[in-house]
């Protein structure tokens, strides 16, 4: 029989496993579409708006009810509650209804007419990252407005034209410039990532759960037997279902997911499809080596579903990887996760070329010719035990 | 009692002869536990590489870039000369953020006309691109208010009304709970917790099926006297121990090897825990009353569990999520601890502030708990009657 043939055999062999298996069904055909939608729609708005902040407003008067509305009119933030009782504020804050409190003070406006400065409190709560910054940075931006607005009355107040207030009124001005055609969002930052991993970690708890069902149901044999004895011919017959299978997810995640969630792909497609091909090739090899290390289907799923956070988060995909704990830089380094996400986002978002990306790209052959050398000794350890077992039966 | 006592005995001796029981409740906690918080170590960002494009060229241009320098956060590695080679280092992450210094950037200041210095921010890692934009406006607003302050003392104004003017509105913020905003102290401890709740719904899901699997119910159902509340108390009352132990561990080794801070009261914490692990408990119990397959049912809890850190708004806010993510949100009981456990150990925010989210728990506890017992009451007297009747 044709190595075509032996790998078609081996992969509609594993089509009809997989159709008889409920929990592989609802792993690899139910899983990746739901989490997709799933997840995706949390970051589906991309960005928080109208973070519920608390004003103690101790002036009543024109500019501090200014101030207010200037705060509240912003995009991220939003004026929960206006009062002039601090313990309310407090309260607030501590049941965390609100997750900052302004206080402004009395003579807030007399103060700032006066040109004698005024002393604005601001109370955030930092246990999480976002809401705070987004309170600090649009409140300190409404600030600046501010402080630039009664710079350039002095100064026309003292002669200047209006052309020459504001340039005195703010001498050095600041571009905020995205690089690249990004969302500068939370949601488009971390939705690529999101799916690419969705596409790993349920391929390799199908693929390992796959094979590790071979050995609870002492099925090697006849998986083995299809190919001839040929090991690559087994690996490949048994990955082949799963490229395809996940080639066509990949397809439908950049056309269908990326256009509802409304994600620029900048880079080129051709150099796209070589990277994912070169992952889910990567991804089988990994697959199988850590699928044989598995006596039973329920240890191959318990083993992947704990390893998705540590994996993601080892990455560098969230935090970058040259700051991380050397021990952890050396795990990453031995994921395909690592390089493949640095490339991905370069061609998604960087519009990257093949040189930008050839060191990741050589990262996952390597990694490629490390698993597949792992995949095709544990294959050869399964098969001897698979002989030794035939030949005591005789 | 010793009935409960007797069916605790044998769960400790399955988890204990067990490799998977074994591996999960007292193998895989250190070990997680572990990873995140050697992931965080390093605490802060430093010496980020930027770039710095100066077209000036001029002893202002350079003080600037100075004062970029002299940021902790940032170290500079590349000059490039036009926007395209920023982009270019930018692609290849050898850069994560650039400035810009214009032509006639000192000209313009001393002929008090405006100028402006443009921060290229690389948005594919937002949060990353947001810390090196602050460092950056930091800096820069500094010297402006500098600048400003120098010209009104040149003017004749006085030093304090020169002051007043350069900043009008002094903003005095209080970073509450986590001012450093360090990444380990934020993260760390609800990745831990996450771990934890995962852990113990994934073994909770085999505690009862296991058993019709290992043909060893009716065995377990005779431990029990026949009393459906006595088998689910000896069975929960092991695993709520391991959960504790691991609670300890988590809290007493660490969080204190990790210099992670706790600003709470010992007894809302516990309470806090003991509820989240009866609230795991208890789900995990419903769905193994209920599904005879434990690999169905471990499938059924990876789905269930899974999305619990994303979706309990740690790190995106629920009020940002469409109603249907925050529905969901409200069904897992990770999502009422994480707002109770930030408000307990970040907080110490006091029982009154605690009580809404340990009442939503209590319904984690006391629903599946009702459906387990029902569903497994009923089984208990079919297989009672059908034993009757042999």
């Amino acid at each position: 029989m044709s190595t075509k043939n032996t790998l078609i055999k081996l992969m509609l062999r594993e089509a009809s496993r997989v159709a008889k298996d409920h929990t592989l069904i609802l792993s690899l055909l139910f899983a990746p579409i739901f989490y997709a939608f799933f997840y995706g729609s949390i970051y589906i708005n991309k960005t928080e708006k109208e973070v519920p902040i608390i004003i103690v407003d101790n002036d009543h008067s024109d500019a501090s009810r200014t101030f207010i509305r200037m705060i509240d009119e912003s995009q991220i933030v939003e004026v929960a509650i206006v009062t002039e009782d601090m313990n309310e504020a407090k309260s607030q804050f501590l049941h965390t209804k609100v997750q900052g409190i302004i206080s402004i003070p009395k003579n807030f406006e007399a103060d700032l007419k006066g040109i004698n400065g005024t002393d604005v409190k601001m109370f955030l709560n930092t246990s999480r990252f976002l809401p705070s910054n987004d309170i600090n940075q649009t409140v300190h931006e409404i600030a600046l407005i501010i402080g630039a607005g009664v710079r350039l009355k002095y100064y026309q107040m003292h002669g200047s034209n209006s052309t020459q207030s504001l340039d005195r009124a703010m001498p050095i001005s600041i571009d905020d410039h995205t690089l690249f055609v990004l969302p500068s969002t939370y949601g488009g930052f971390l939705l690529p990532g999101l799916l690419l991993l969705i596409l790993q970690q349920t391929f390799l708890i199908g693929m390992t759960e796959s094979i590790a069902r071979e050995r609870e149901q002492k099925t090697v044999g006849d998986w083995l037997k299809q190919s001839r004895g040929y090991l690559w011919k087994s690996i490949w017959g048994k990955s082949l279902f799963f490229l395809i299978l996940y080639a066509a997810y990949s397809l439908f995640f950049h056309v269908v997911n990326y256009h509802v969630l409304d994600l620029p792909i900048n880079g080129s497609i051709s150099l796209l499809v070589v990277l994912l091909t070169l992952f889910f090739l990567v991804l089988a090899l990994f697959g199988t080596f850590f699928g044989t290390l598995f006596s039973k289907e329920i240890w191959a799923l318990q083993f992947f579903a704990f390893s998705s956070y540590p994996i993601f988060l080892a990455s560098g995909y969230s935090w970058p990887l040259f700051t991380l704990n050397p021990v952890i830089q050396a795990f990453a380094f031995i994921l395909p996760t690592t390089p493949v996400l640095e490339a991905y986002i370069g061609i998604v978002y960087k519009n990257a070329s093949i040189i930008d990306i050839q060191y990741n790209l050589a990262h996952l052959l390597l990694l490629g010719v490390c698993y597949g050398g792992l995949a095709w000794w544990r294959m050869n350890k399964l098969s001897t035990l698979e002989i030794r077992v035939q030949s005591n039966k005789a | 009692m010793k009935a409960i006592w007797k069916i605790t005995l044998r769960e400790f001796k399955i988890i204990a002869s067990k490799r998977s029981y074994f591996i999960i409740l007292l193998v895989f906690p250190p070990i997680l536990f572990l990873l995140y918080s050697f992931i965080y170590n390093s605490q802060g960002l430093k010496n980020i590489p930027i770039a710095v494009w100066d077209e000036d060229k001029t002893e202002l241009s350079r003080f600037l870039i100075r004062q970029y320098q002299s940021s902790p956060m940032v170290t500079i590695v590349a000059s490039p000369n036009s926007a395209n080679d920023i982009e270019n280092l930018a692609r290849t992450n050898e850069i994560h953020g650039a400035v810009h210094i214009p032509k006639n950037f000192e000209s313009n200041l001393k002929s008090f006309k405006g100028s402006t210095v443009t921060f290229y921010r690389n948005t594919s890692n937002l949060i990353f691109g947001s810390m090196l934009y602050k460092a950056f406006a930091q800096v820069t607003l500094t010297i402006n208010a500098g600048i400003l302050l120098e010209r009104f003392k040149a003017t004749g104004v006085e030093p304090e009304t020169a002051m007043n003017l350069a900043n009008p509105i002094r903003l005095h913020v209080n970073s509450l709970y986590n001012p450093t905003y360090n990444y380990q102290n934020y993260l760390v401890p609800g990745l831990m917790t996450v771990g934890f709740q995962m852990m113990l719904i994934m073994i909770a899901v085999l505690i009862i099926n296991s058993e019709w699997e290992n043909n060893t119910y009716n065995e377990l159902l005779q431990m029990s006297k026949g009393s459906t509340m006595t088998l689910l108390m000896g069975k929960t009352l092991p695993h709520f121990i391991i959960g504790l132990i691991n609670v300890v561990l988590m809290f007493g080794v660490f969080y204190a090897v990790f210099n992670i801070p706790i600003n709470a009261d010992v007894v809302p914490l516990v309470v806090l825990f003991s509820l989240l692990i009866l609230a795991c408990l208890a789900i995990g119990i419903m769905v193994s009353v209920i599904f005879k397959e434990a690999l169905m049912a471990s499938d059924l809890a990876l789905f269930y569990t899974s999305p619990a850190f994303v979706f309990s708004g740690f790190t995106f806010p629920k009020w940002a999520m469409p109603w249907y993510d925050q529905f969901y949100a409200s069904l897992m009981p990770y999502t009422p601890f994480l707002m109770g456990f930030f408000k307990v150990y970040q907080m110490d925010a006091g029982w009154n502030s605690l009580l809404p989210n340990l009442i939503h728990l209590g319904w984690f506890i006391l629903i599946p708990y009702s459906i387990a017992f029902a569903v497994l009451k009923i089984k208990n007297t079919k297989i009672l009657k059908l034993q009757h009747e042999h």
